[in-house]
């Protein structure tokens, strides 16, 4: 009878183990990611939310290893659901509890190790949670769903170095890109127009010259243009340029004769040259 | 070592976002110009000989400077006057770059070198061009 007894008790703790191995592997195969290894939720009433991140991440700091912890804040009645989760793939579950807490005051969340009752408070507002032992057999409440996203309690600055990196390819290509489109494909030179404003032509001065020219014994001696003091002409008469005309002849009739008596005074030099001579040996002697 | 590689996160961060800020600013500059800077210095050159080329079409001496940016125009004759003065005007009109600085048609005109000519003696000057853009 003991023996048989034993033997049943071996058979049905086989059956157990079998059974919770059996859960074991559908719960794990129930989650396409990592359940947290420790879970903390809780209730905080009348608190700035930057306040209550301060808080969480020093509770993170003495319960958990904050490296490796997420949390999760959310609105609730007159304060904030928060949860902590050591571990996992950084993904919460208050939206689900929160919609739960509806429905039922009594919550187990499944995590890989300890599960965690959440309790409704009968008086009063917010919630009380506290960690189950490892070998207390629960049922995770339906409905609850690690769908949420979580924030890190200790930054690595890994999100940041990513984003600049995308930031400054995009910088980079566009530069280039630009860079291209300007000196491969458009290719066009600065458009430049010449501009002179007021632009001085000859030939509207014709009526000027004509009328001058018209005018009774005279004539255009000279039509000169300067920028800055503009047109002017120099005309003279008729009489003027007959007088130039005396006056040269006169020059050059004076030139003749200056030239004629050059010549006459070389020959009487000459001739006095050669008579010198013999007088001074007559007197030697 | 997660002290280290936050530092060299953040670090290679800020190198990134000054990079992309770099880029994007360089792009916005590229954007807004997008013309290349004209060579100015053919520019002048070009207008300068294809002027001088009009003048000596139309039977006058040309001498071009493209140092000084000048042409010097000379016709040693007072012959057919008439025509001389409208071939001039309308090479000056051709050349839209020069502009007549002197002028000087008559009996008794001095060149560059202060040499005497009997006809017609001009000089005209480069001027700057514009962009159109402005």
């Amino acid at each position: 009878m003991f023996k048989r007894n034993k033997e049943s008790q071996i058979v049905a703790n086989e059956a157990e183990n079998k059974e919770q191995k059996e859960s074991t592997t559908v719960k794990a195969t129930k989650f396409k990611f990592s359940l947290p290894k420790q879970v903390m939720v809780g209730f905080y009433a009348n608190i700035k939310k930057s306040d209550l991140k301060n808080y969480l991440r020093a509770k993170a700091a003495n319960h958990m290893v904050p490296d490796n912890t997420y949390f999760g804040i959310r609105k609730y009645q007159n304060g904030y659901l928060w949860e902590l989760h050591e571990g996992g793939s950084g993904k919460g579950i208050l939206s689900s509890l929160a919609k739960k807490l509806e429905q039922q005051d009594d919550i187990i969340i499944e995590t890989s190790d300890k599960s965690v009752r959440v309790l409704k408070k009968s008086v009063g507002e917010g919630i009380s949670s506290f960690a189950l032992n490892s070998d207390d057999v629960v049922t995770p409440t339906e409905g609850i769903e690690y769908k949420d996203s979580l924030s890190p309690v200790k930054t690595t600055g890994f999100g940041f170095f990513v984003f600049s990196a995308i930031f400054a390819s995009l910088g980079v290509l566009s530069a280039v890109g630009v860079l291209i489109f300007k000196y491969g494909l458009y290719h066009q030179s600065e458009p430049l127009m010449f501009v002179i404003e007021d632009k001085e032509l000859p030939v509207f001065q014709m009526d000027q010259i004509n009328h001058v020219l018209s005018e009774p014994n005279s004539y255009l001696y000279q039509l000169v243009y300067k920028k800055g003091t503009g047109w002017h002409m120099d005309k003279k008469t008729e009489e003027q340029k007959e007088k130039k005309k005396d006056n040269s002849a006169i020059e050059a009739e004076l030139n003749k004769q200056l030239e004629s008596l050059k010549d006459k005074m070389e020959l009487e030099k000459d001739a006095t040259n050669t008579e010198g001579p013999s007088k001074e040996g007559e007197s030697n002697e | 070592m997660n002290k280290i590689s936050k530092v060299l996160y953040i670090s290679g961060g800020l190198f990134f976002t000054t990079l992309g800020l770099a880029g994007f600013g360089a792009a916005t500059y590229v954007y807004q110009n997008p013309f290349m800077k004209a060579d100015k210095e053919v520019i002048k050159s070009t207008a300068i000989k294809q002027c001088a080329t009009v003048l000596r079409e139309n039977g006058f001496e040309a001498k071009a400077s493209s140092s000084k940016g000048t042409i010097e125009i000379t016709y040693a004759s007072l012959d057919r006057w008439e025509t001389a003065m409208a071939k001039i005007s309308y090479s000056i009109q051709a050349c839209e770059a020069m502009d007549l600085t002197d002028f000087c048609m008559g009996e008794i005109c001095y060149n560059e070198k202060k040499f005497p000519i009997t006809g017609i003696v001009a000089n005209l000057k480069y001027q700057k061009p514009q962009s159109k853009l402005k």
